[in-house]
């Protein structure tokens, strides 16, 4: 242990301390103000900066083993304290009007981008389950912030219920793949897997490596909500505060989505691998993406709600992902990561407009709420549309460069079929995007007065038109994110 | 000496009847400790490969796994008691208002 091993989990360490602060601050503040959300976007920002200092830097091991510190952590330490500052700010109009104190959110926040820092660059399985947990946990706390509501306290029980179902499988895969590989070095792993050190004799047992390998892929597939693992995504994400579930559902997704890669293309699955099951895992994850895929979107058509809708298109998203991941590939490894933060954008600033346009009692949510939009908040209709049309994947914007790259790394992985039906799904997934936008732009409410509403710039308008300007930049020039990443891979 | 199928397949059927009762039961608290029972029958696992292997990790997953089991519990036995403020119940089935 020595100085470097500081420095190389500098953002994490920052959140964390940060996290503390704001914890204390709100403890002490007699008086609430704004200084839990500076406080928050600062320390945000710090890790931000922390990581970029990182990328550059030689990428090590640190503390013997248990912290990866390459540019795949960099990045995903950046998308996920993006993500937080972008939810804080978001939050911060809507907790006003329900009379919540900012404080004890924030930090929840914090601990939670801690955990899923730790996944992206847990180096040892103790350390992702341990991230796991610190996400999962904040998490749980999140989705029932509002305690003295029915629905949001209906959520946090069935998030938490099985959520640690999920942590037990997820666990019991660890001990058994710790049981038959002898270690929880993710490296060691990696060189047992392919061929290159020994297996011990005393306990290893192919049957019960791959039984360990589809545990942990239960357990993930919770976390991410994968089909057949997802019905609680729909109840949790409507019942939860929605600045929440637009946190939930992207930066806990793609945190999962980040050890996916550590474990899986990474760890125990690597292309050459030598053990017998591999190519079983490989079609158990495919199946597992298209089902998810297709599912997602098929259900996503029917609903009326438009958070209920968000929840089954973010299975279907997670569906995307899960097809990069399969690839077992380098291109499914790129892919996954730009889809990673072009999804975190999208679907926040989308679960941000839903939180802006939701009435205090509760309504607002229907699909209906939305008509004639355009007429009473154009700002608002206008960038919606450009996020449901990043979300439906259309070539201008950047959700379409991410999926091109997904559907890249599977036809490359030989599994065509595969990417066939993530275009169907894709096909199917613009029928209820481009619903919106035609409640919004081309239908005229009945009973209602149209005045437009002149908007107000505060930071939930200010992230979300933030939110909106990437995508468009990401979308026109790819080449940005995309030479990025291509460097972090090399 | 006990041979490590043995403590493998004691902290499977452990393992198993956590999950049965997560499945099965329709107490939040019961449910709470299937899954504790669940996280036991895997501490054993765990214990029963380091021993065989000759190397410590695995215990030292234990002592990690048994603070997290903690933490869970304290947020969770706090979400029970919400619930049971606002709706006077912890059976899960009375709480359905999410539905669809």
């Amino acid at each position: 242990m020595n100085y470097n091993d500081f420095i190389a989990v500098l953002p994490l360490i920052i959140l964390a301390m940060t996290g503390l602060a704001v914890m204390m601050w709100d403890a002490f503040e007699k008086v609430p103000s704004r200084s839990p959300l500076l406080l928050t976007v600062v320390g945000g920002m710090g890790a931000i900066v922390a990581a970029v200092a990182n990328l550059t830097a030689a990428p090590v091991i640190a503390f013997g083993g248990l912290f990866f510190s390459n540019t795949y952590t960099g990045f995903f330490t950046i998308i996920f304290s993006a993500a937080a500052v972008l939810s804080a700010l978001l939050s911060e109009q809507f907790l006003k009007e329900r009379e919540m104190i900012i404080g004890e959110y924030c930090a929840l926040i914090l601990f939670s981008v801690c955990g899923m820092v730790m996944m992206a660059s847990g180096a040892n399985l103790i350390v992702t389950f341990l991230g796991l947990e610190t996400m999962s946990i904040a998490f749980y706390v999140l989705a029932g912030i509002f305690r003295k509501e029915e629905s949001s306290n209906e959520a946090s029980l069935k998030y938490f219920l099985l959520g640690s179902f999920a942590t037990g499988f997820f666990l019991y895969g660890i001990a058994l793949v710790y049981g038959t590989t002898g270690t929880m070095n993710l490296a060691e792993i990696r060189t047992i897997m392919l061929g290159l050190a020994p297996k011990p004799a005393a306990t290893y047992s192919s049957l019960l490596l791959t039984l360990g390998m589809l545990f942990i892929i239960v357990g993930l597939a919770f976390k991410v909500s994968a089909f057949p693992f997802h019905q609680w995504a729909p109840d949790v994400y409507e019942g939860s505060p929605t600045v929440v579930a637009g946190f939930m559902s992207t930066a806990g997704k793609t945190a999962a989505f980040s050890s996916f890669i550590l474990l899986f293309p990474y760890a125990l699955l690597p292309t050459a691998a030598v053990h017998l099951g591999s190519e079983k895992i490989q079609i158990v994850l495919a199946i597992l993406a298209a089902c998810s895929m297709l599912y997602g979107n098929i259900v996503a058509v029917s609903q009326t709600r438009i958070k209920r809708m968000l929840a089954y298109s973010s299975i279907a998203h997670a569906g995307y992902m899960l097809l990069g991941v399969s690839a077992l590939n380098e291109n499914g490894i790129t892919g996954v990561a730009i889809y990673s933060a072009v999804y975190i954008l999208m679907q926040i600033s989308a679960f941000g407009i839903v939180s802006v346009l939701e009435k205090s009692d509760g309504n607002g949510f229907e699909l209906e709420d939305y008509v004639g939009l355009s007429k009473r908040r154009p700002w608002l209709a206008f960038l919606l549309a450009i996020i449901m049309l990043s979300l439906a994947g259309i070539p201008p914007f950047a959700g379409f460069f991410g999926k091109y790259y997904l559907f890249l790394a599977a036809i490359n992985a030989g599994m065509v079929w595969l990417a066939i039906v993530g275009v169907v799904s894709s096909i199917i997934a613009s029928y209820f995007y481009l619903r919106v936008i035609v409640l919004m732009y081309f239908r005229q409410a009945n009973d209602q007065v149209e005045v437009s509403v002149p908007e107000k710039i505060n930071t939930s308008f200010v992230a979300i038109a933030f939110a909106v300007a990437a995508l468009l930049v990401l979308g026109i020039y790819p080449s940005l994110l995309i030479n990025t990443i291509g460097y972090l891979f090399r | 000496m006990t041979s490590l199928a043995n403590y493998l397949i004691i902290s499977a059927i452990l393992f198993s009847i956590g999950a049965a009762g997560v499945l099965f039961r329709r107490n939040a608290i019961i449910i709470f400790m299937c899954i504790e029972l669940m996280l036991n029958a895997v501490n054993l696992t765990l214990i029963a490969f380091s021993q065989f292997l000759g190397e410590q990790s695995g215990q030292v997953l234990v002592f990690f796994v048994m603070t997290v089991a903690a933490a869970e519990a304290a947020v969770g036995l706090a979400i029970v008691i919400a619930i049971y403020r606002n709706k006077e119940t912890v059976h899960i089935d009375d709480l359905n208002l999410l539905k669809g």
